[in-house]
């Protein structure tokens, strides 16, 4: 399992997407719950999320306006829904994951041929 | 989540203090929610949105990561807290991927610099296809 969070946490740093490696690595390979992988995920990103912020907003990259307007109504809705989803049948909540794994690989796909041409 | 995070030179930005419309505002307003509902959801991929919506707003590259990361992170922090006080965790295995994902997230971090390679991507995301057509399926 170690080597599991090992493996997803190079393909993030990689600049590959964090929880969309690390959930379905921890749920496909070793029958972690879906609940407990997204637990997983938020608690390994705080660590590493803190120290690049505390590195980004000493280089002045990070634009603190624009922050406030996204976060406020985000954290209202991610409370919300947060909480309802842990109420939600983990078979539907794995199903929407899926869903949003696929259009995600697309759009990024998509996003990189547009680049080339 | 963590994909922007380890690639840090140290360039400086000049702070603009120019505002973003009201039109503009509101918009951003609205990814927050989508940003938000996403997150607060699937545990994951408020950066996904984030970062573009923030680069439409008129960032840099960089200073559209930097700044989706100073969101994602207090999100995050609130997500878990809800998950913990609300939801029902064996963590007695949680220290062991906890610790591989951030020593992992360091060490792909280094060779980002690396490399930049678009069949590595290509192979990446029809990876991820496949695992969210498994997901979808259900076994």
């Amino acid at each position: 399992m170690f080597l599991s969070g090992l493996l997803g946490g190079v393909l993030t740093g990689l600049g590959m997407g964090g929880g969309t490696v690390t959930i379905p690595l921890l749920v496909l390979g070793f029958q972690v719950s879906q609940f407990s992988a997204i637990l997983i995920n938020l608690l390994a990103f705080l660590p590493a999320g803190l120290s690049a912020l505390i590195i980004h907003t000493k280089n002045g990259l990070v634009q603190f306006g624009y922050v406030l307007i996204i976060l406020v109504p985000a954290l209202v809705t991610a409370g919300i829904v947060s909480w309802f989803s842990l109420s939600l049948d983990v078979s539907v909540l794995k199903r929407l994951f899926g869903v949003f794994l696929v259009i995600v690989a697309m759009v990024s796909l998509g996003l990189k041929s547009v680049k080339k041409n | 989540m963590t994909d922007m995070i380890f690639d840090n030179k140290s360039r400086k930005y000049e702070k603009s203090d120019e505002k973003p419309s009201k039109a503009r505002m509101i918009a951003l307003g609205c990814v927050g929610l989508v940003v938000g509902a996403i997150a607060g959801l699937f545990g994951a991929g408020g950066g996904v949105l984030a970062v573009p919506a923030l680069k439409w707003a008129g960032l840099e590259e960089r200073q559209a990561h930097a700044t989706s990361i100073a969101i994602i992170v207090p999100l995050c922090a609130m997500i878990a807290f809800v998950y913990i006080k609300n939801g029902n965790f064996d963590f007695s295995v949680f220290p062991y991927p906890i610790c591989g994902i951030t020593l992992g997230a360091i060490l792909g971090g280094f060779l980002l610099k690396k490399m930049n390679n678009i069949v590595l991507h290509f192979v990446f995301n029809c990876l991820l296809i496949a695992v969210g057509l498994k997901f979808i399926i259900g076994r």
